[in-house]
């Protein structure tokens, strides 16, 4: 069976698209999947930063897409776990240099090598967005708890509802804090799944870790850490895979809203 | 349409995230239905309109709503009779198009553009939904 890509988009940019994708990343190879990420942000690379294989580019997508190189001479081989590989977007080139075409032709090349070929995409609605979304089998939506992510995160659902085939899309709630969240300053996660209605892939809290280890370049989830927000990357990684993991829903301590949320189909 | 006061009236001093959950459902019906507040006030003016033709009711007895269920959008109008009131119509058989009291209406959606498609858009209703709604709700019960 050939590998299942996912596009991770937001809407609003800033909210955790490319930490979540090269941690998502980490912790499916870390499963012993066969990983490929997608820098889909052509001229604003940034996922190569935040998995520290900056210094490691030769070829980028674009090479790729005119023909300057093959596929595979394009792609970084992570040598700290084993296959997992990062495909660059390129630096210097506006987003039109690929298309939507070109985007399920190269994805369809990966697909039999690999168990997951994730594609960070660029925030917005427009081209780069559209290149992101042409090959995805699932879609993850990023989202933060206060009401601009929400709000653009709703566009980017009904953008991706409209499509004409049927695409699976979860949520992912970025950087929640519970105690702002049980002090009422913080939408709940609650508060979030009743306007975006949505399946609730899972919940990240706000890590300090997160900004350390993109310093490192050593994404949370390779060093077995055990911050909250590793922790919760590897549930949702398990849970991509198939796995039943609770969720951690940090507002509730009776495991009332789980209930509900399970009772309503929303929660895996 | 209810403003923020309305919702929040004769509550304790809400929350802040209180206050944003409510705010986000309020500008998601603009962005969802494509419709600004001065068209869907116009729209809510025609809609209560109509009904008068056909029920002796006043304007405050009328209270257009938009509800949210999974992701469908709902425009709800929710009728409030006065049984003192002599309702000539509803003892006349129903024209064909007329409404019942407790209609409900799943708007068409507005364009085959990109955006999202269905008009109309959600909250969560503050006074009891109307029965034919929830018998023609998808989903079991509500969220509290």
């Amino acid at each position: 069976m050939g590998a299942r890509v996912i596009t991770v988009t937001s809407g609003k940019g800033g909210v955790g698209k490319t930490t979540a994708t090269a941690n998502l990343a980490v912790s499916l190879a870390s499963l012993g999947k066969r990983v490929v990420c997608v820098d889909a942000d052509i001229g604003l690379r940034n996922l190569d930063v935040v998995m520290g294989l900056e210094n490691r580019i030769v070829y980028d997508l674009v090479d790729v897409v005119e023909g300057r190189c093959r596929l595979r001479q394009a792609m970084v081989k992570d040598k700290r776990v084993a296959d997992l590989y990062l495909l660059p977007a390129a630096q210097t080139r506006d987003k039109t240099a690929v298309s939507p075409q070109d985007m399920i032709a190269l994805t369809n090349q990966l697909r039999t090598d690999y168990d997951f070929i994730l594609i960070d995409s660029p925030a917005g609605i427009e081209w780069g967005f559209r290149n992101a979304l042409a090959p995805a089998d699932e879609v993850i939506v990023i989202t933060n708890p206060e009401a601009p992510a929400v709000r653009d995160a709703d566009r980017i659902i009904g953008l991706i509802e409209a499509e004409e085939r049927r695409i699976p899309t979860s949520l992912l709630i970025n950087r929640a804090k519970p105690e702002m969240i049980r002090r009422g300053d913080m939408l709940s996660v609650n508060d979030v799944m009743e306007i975006l209605s949505i399946r609730l892939l899972g919940v990240i809290p706000d890590d300090e870790m997160v900004l350390i280890s993109t310093n490192r370049g050593m994404p949370l989830a390779m060093d077995n850490h055990r911050t909250p927000a590793a922790e919760s990357f590897r549930n949702i990684a398990r849970r991509l895979t198939g796995e039943k993991v609770p969720l951690e829903l940090f507002d509730d301590n009776s495991g009332i809203f789980r209930r509900l949320l399970r009772r309503l189909g929303l929660v895996s | 349409m209810a403003s923020l006061f309305d919702r929040f009236m004769g509550r304790k001093e809400p929350s802040s995230a209180e206050i944003a959950k409510e705010r986000l459902k309020l500008v998601l019906v603009t962005d969802r239905s494509n419709l600004s507040p001065e068209k869907l006030g116009e729209m809510q003016a025609e809609i209560i309109g109509v009904i008068k033709r056909y029920l002796n009711i006043e304007d405050t007895d009328v209270l257009i709503k938009y509800e949210q269920r999974d992701r469908k959008n709902y425009l709800v109008a929710d009728i409030s009779l006065n049984r003192d009131h002599n309702y000539a119509a509803l003892e006349a058989p129903a024209a064909p198009g007329s409404v019942a009291d407790d209609a409900v209406w799943e708007d068409a959606p507005e364009s085959p553009a990109d955006d999202a498609a269905d008009a109309g858009a959600g909250t969560d209703a503050d006074t009891p939904v109307d029965a034919a709604a929830k018998a023609n709700a998808d989903s079991p019960a509500e969220p509290d």
